[in-house]
C-alpha cells in the first residue's frame, strides 16, 4: 500500500463521482478517508442514480470511486448523529462535500460550525457554480455544465448541433475529481503551516471554462466565437477516415501541411496534378488527400490502415471503444489495471493510479468499495465510544452497520 | 475585452502554496503547461525552460490573433501567463551550468516528453534528482515510454480516438466526433498536479523527493474509468447519442440543454405546455428514447420561440438540471462569472487587452463574508 498520504484524514461527505472520485485518489495514496452516509440516505450512486440502491455495492462504478475508503452510516438529523460526525471532524484535516448549496449549513456542518470543532479545518466544497453568485444554488448535471462551461459551444458536427461529452464520460465530473485531490492536499498543507482554517470553493463550471483559456482570450480580443467544426479545427489538419467493418474509423492528425505529402505517398494521392500544381493551397491539397484516403481506407481494417500510415510517419490511430483499453498492451505493461474482487466472488479490473510513482505509490487496492456502514463500529471505537454506547446508537438507529442499514 | 468581463470585482484568492515554492517546466507541451499554470495559480513561482532549437508547441498552435506581421497564439499567451521563461542552448557549457544552478533550487519539475528525450539532453530523472534531491519530479509523455507509441506526437484528436472517448460522443448517423479544446490533455495536467501535491505532502513528512510518470493516454484511460467497469459487468453497451434523459434543444438564440430524471417528465411537459407530449408513446423513458426524433421536433416547436436563458431559468425554477449552451461571449458576460470576478485582464502586445479565466477555485477564511 502507499503511505504517501499517511497522516491525512478526510471526513468524506461526497457523493456520486465529482466528489467521490476525488477522495478515491486520496484514499489510493494512503489517506484515511471515512465515507459518511445517512442511515436512510446513502450515496445515491450506490444505485447508479436510478433510485433503487438494491445490493449496496452492486453498481460497478461505485466500487471504483469508493475503494480504499472506510464507511460509516449516521443519521445526521439527530443530535447524537451530528455529534458522531463532529468527532470525526475533530480528528480530520479536511471535510469534503459536493451537496447543493446550503445543505451542509442545514446539517449543522457549515464552515463556521466546523471551525468551532476544529480550528484549522479545511472545508472543500465541490459545487456546480461555486458557493457565491446568483447561480450558486442551481442544479446541474454533466450535460448542463458542458453547456454552461462553454466547451459544448465548439463541440459537435456543426453550429446547429452542439454536442456534450455523454453520460458515460461526463467531462465536468472528471475534471472536478481530477483537480480536487491536489487542491485538498494544498489546502491541508497551508492550514498545517499557519494553523488557520480554509474554505475551498471549487466550481465545476469554472473548471470547464478555466481549461479553455485560449478560446476565451481569442474571443475577448476579437469578438469571434469558436463554433463546432466536427473533427477538424480551423488551425489543424485532422479528420476521421472510414475503414472496413461496422462503424470503424481511423483518426489522422497532421502536425503541418507538409505532412500531407506523407499521407499522399501512402494512399496514392497525386499532389502534382494540374489542378493543384503551383496553387499552394493547403486546403485544396488537404481535401484531395482526404478524399483519396477515404477511398483507400474503406477496404482496410482500422488497425491496418493506421499502421501503414504510422509507418510513414503519420499520426494515425483507430477509433477504439473504451472496453478495448482493458486489453491495451501499454496499459498492461504498466500494470495499470488493478484487479479487485467483486461481491459475487469474481474479479474486476479497475482503473489504475492517478500517476505512477517510482517508489512509495500504491501497489494494490487494499480495500474494496465499502458497504453502507461497513466500518461504523470500527470508526466509533476509534472515536472513543465504548461497546455499550455503540450498541445503544445502533439500537436507536442513530448509526448503522451493514446488517442494519437500509438496503433499498 | 467586453465591458462585463472588466466590470467584475477582482478579489479572488486561489493561493495555497508558499510563494517561495519553485516549479520548473522542462520543455513544452499543452499538458505540462496547464499543470504549470495551475501551480502558478496556487501561488508557486513557475519558470518554463525552453530548449533552444526545439519546436515551440504552444506558439505554433492556434487560435491566433493579430495580423500576419505579429501573429500571436492565444494558446501560448494563456499558458505562459504568470510564468517566467528562459531559453537555454544545451550545447553551450556556460548556459548549461547556469541552467543547473537554476535547477538546484527547484522544488518541482514538470518534464514534457519521454525519459529517452531528456536523457539524450543530459537531463535524465537521475540527473535532476542529483541536482535537486528533495524535488518532486513529474514527467508527462504523450503516449507513454515503452512501446511503439512512445515516439508519437501529442494530439488531442488521436487521444480521444484511441482511448474510446469519442466513441461515445455524437450520433450514430455520423462519425464519432471529438470534444472541442484540449479535454484529455487537460485531465493529464490535472492528474500531474495531483502527483505534484502527493509528492509535496510526502516530502513534508520525510524530507525526501520523489518521481512520478504519467502520459496523456494514461490520463485518458483514467477519465474513462466507467466504461471498462460497465463492460466487465456485462451491462448494456451504450452507443453514442443514446443518453437517456439528455435533451439539447434549439432555441431562438442558440441551444438549451437539460437532463431530466424520469420523475421530472411531468414537469418538463408543463414547462413546454404542448398537449401533444401527452401521447402515450412518450410516457416511459424507453418510449421517449425510441421516439426521440419526434419528441425533440415537437418540443422544439415551442423552444424555438424562446430564449435559451429564459428556458434555463424556467427549468431551474422547477429543480431540473438545465443550462444554456454558452458561447464564449456568453461566458464573458455571465452574471455568475462577473459576480465572482472570474476573468482577469491580460495584454497581448499589438492586439489589445483581453481576458483570461482565473483559477476555478477560491479560498475563503473565517473573516470572509461568505463564511
Amino acid at each position: 500500500m502507499s503511505g504517501m498520504l499517511e497522516g491525512l484524514r478526510v471526513a468524506d461527505l461526497t457523493i456520486v463521482t465529482a466528489g467521490a472520485g476525488a477522495t478515491q485518489v486520496l484514499a489510493d495514496f494512503g489517506a484515511d478517508v471515512i465515507k459518511i452516509e445517512g442511515v436512510n440516505r446513502p450515496d445515491l450512486y450506490r444505485g447508479g442514480m436510478g433510485g433503487d440502491i438494491g445490493d449496496d455495492v452492486a453498481f460497478p462504478p461505485f466500487r471504483t470511486a469508493n475503494r480504499n475508503k472506510r464507511a460509516i452510516a449516521v443519521d445526521l438529523k439527530t443530535p447524537e448523529g451530528l455529534e458522531v460526525v463532529r468527532r470525526i471532524v475533530a480528528s480530520s484535516d479536511v471535510v469534503a462535500e459536493n451537496f447543493r448549496r446550503g445543505v451542509v449549513e442545514r446539517l449543522g456542518l457549515g464552515f463556521r460550525d466546523l471551525v468551532a470543532v476544529r480550528p484549522d479545518i479545511v472545508l472543500a466544497s465541490i459545487s456546480s457554480q461555486g458557493v457565491t453568485g446568483p447561480s450558486s444554488g442551481l442544479r446541474s448535471f454533466g450535460l448542463t455544465l458542458d453547456a454552461l462551461g462553454g466547451v459544448m459551444s465548439y463541440s459537435g458536427y456543426d453550429s446547429d448541433s452542439p454536442i456534450w461529452s455523454s453520460a458515460r464520460i461526463n467531462y465536468p465530473d472528471q475534471t472536478a475529481n481530477s483537480l480536487a485531490p491536489a487542491l485538498l492536499i494544498a489546502a491541508v498543507l497551508a492550514s498545517r503551516r499557519d494553523g488557520l482554517p480554509r474554505w475551498l470553493d471549487l466550481s465545476q463550471r469554472e473548471t470547464v471554462t478555466a481549461l479553455m483559456g485560449d478560446q476565451v482570450l481569442r474571443t475577448s480580443l476579437t469578438g469571434e466565437n469558436p463554433v463546432p467544426t466536427g473533427n477538424t479545427t480551423p488551425d489543424t489538419i485532422e479528420w476521421l477516415t472510414p475503414s472496413s467493418g461496422d462503424d470503424a474509423w481511423v483518426a489522422i492528425s497532421l502536425r503541418s501541411a507538409e505532412e500531407l505529402e506523407l499521407v499522399a505517398s501512402v494512399v496514392g494521392a497525386d499532389l502534382s496534378g494540374a489542378d493543384l500544381a503551383g496553387a499552394g493551397d493547403d486546403a485544396a491539397r488537404a481535401a484531395l488527400v482526404r478524399a483519396t484516403t477515404e477511398r483507400w481506407s474503406a477496404s482496410r481494417s482500422d488497425a491496418d490502415a493506421a499502421a501503414r500510415l504510422r509507418a510513414a510517419g503519420v499520426m494515425a490511430v483507430p477509433v477504439r471503444s473504451g472496453e478495448e483499453l482493458l486489453d491495451d498492451p501499454y496499459l498492461r505493461s504498466r500494470g495499470w489495471w488493478q484487479e479487485v474482487s467483486t461481491p459475487d466472488g469474481g474479479t474486476e479490473r479497475q482503473r489504475g493510479w492517478a500517476v505512477a510513482f517510482d517508489e512509495g505509490g500504491p501497489d494494490r487496492v487494499r480495500r474494496n468499495g465499502p458497504r453502507i456502514g461497513e466500518d461504523t463500529v470500527e470508526v466509533l471505537g476509534e472515536l472513543g465510544y465504548d461497546a455499550d454506547e455503540i450498541a445503544s446508537l445502533v439500537d436507536r438507529a442513530v448509526v448503522s452497520g451493514p446488517a442494519h442499514a437500509r438496503q433499498g | 475585452m467586453t465591458t462585463s468581463a472588466q466590470a467584475g470585482a477582482r478579489a479572488r484568492n486561489s493561493a495555497l502554496l508558499p510563494a517561495t515554492l519553485r516549479v520548473v517546466e522542462l520543455g513544452e507541451s499543452v499538458s505540462t503547461a496547464i499543470c504549470g499554470r495551475l501551480l502558478a495559480k496556487l501561488g508557486a513561482q513557475v519558470t518554463q525552460v525552453a530548449v533552444a532549437g526545439a519546436a515551440g508547441v504552444l506558439d505554433e498552435s492556434g487560435p491566433f490573433v493579430g495580423d500576419a506581421a505579429q501573429r500571436t497564439s492565444t494558446l501560448g499567451r494563456w499558458l505562459r501567463d504568470g510564468k517566467s521563461r528562459v531559453e537555454v542552448d544545451l550545447d553551450d557549457a556556460s548556459a548549461r551550468e547556469n541552467l543547473h544552478e537554476r535547477l538546484r533550487s527547484a522544488d518541482v519539475f514538470l518534464v514534457a516528453g519521454t525519459a529517452a528525450e531528456w536523457s539524450a539532453r543530459g537531463l535524465s530523472a537521475d540527473r535532476l534528482a542529483e541536482l535537486a534531491p528533495t524535488a518532486v519530479i513529474g514527467r508527462i509523455s504523450p503516449w507513454g515510454e515503452s512501446d511503439e507509441s512512445a515516439g508519437l506526437p501529442s494530439s488531442e484528436l488521436a487521444l480521444q480516438a484511441s482511448s474510446g472517448f469519442m466513441r461515445l460522443i455524437g450520433d450514430l448517423d455520423h462519425e464519432p466526433v471529438r470534444l472541442g479544446g484540449h479535454p484529455l490533455r487537460s485531465i493529464a495536467a490535472l492528474l500531474a498536479l495531483d502527483g505534484v501535491m502527493i509528492g509535496l505532502f510526502a516530502r513534508e513528512r520525510t524530507g525526501e523527493g520523489s518521481r512520478f510518470t504519467t502520459s496523456e493516454f494514461e490520463a485518458a484511460a483514467h477519465a474513462e474509468w466507467k466504461i471498462a467497469t460497465f463492460a466487465q459487468a456485462g451491462l448494456r453497451r451504450e452507443r453514442r447519442g443514446e443518453d437517456n434523459g439528455a435533451l439539447v434543444l434549439r432555441c431562438r438564440d442558440g441551444h438549451f440543454a437539460a437532463y431530466y430524471a424520469p420523475r421530472d417528465w411531468g414537469v418538463m411537459k408543463k414547462i413546454i405546455g404542448d398537449s401533444r407530449l401527452d401521447d402515450e408513446a412518450f410516457d416511459t423513458p424507453a418510449g421517449r428514447i425510441e421516439n426521440q426524433t419526434r419528441l425533440v421536433a415537437l418540443i422544439e416547436e415551442t423552444t424555438r420561440t424562446m430564449s435559451k436563458k429564459d428556458l434555463y431559468h424556467a427549468t431551474q425554477a422547477h429543480g431540473i438540471p438545465a443550462g444554456y449552451v454558452a458561447t464564449v461571449t456568453d461566458l464573458l458576460e455571465s452574471p455568475q462569472y462577473v459576480s465572482r470576478g472570474f476573468f482577469e485582464p491580460v495584454e497581448v502586445p499589438g492586439v489589445g487587452v483581453g481576458a483570461l479565466p482565473d483559477a476555478s477555485w477560491q479560498v475563503f477564511g473565517p473573516e470572509d463574508t461568505v463564511a
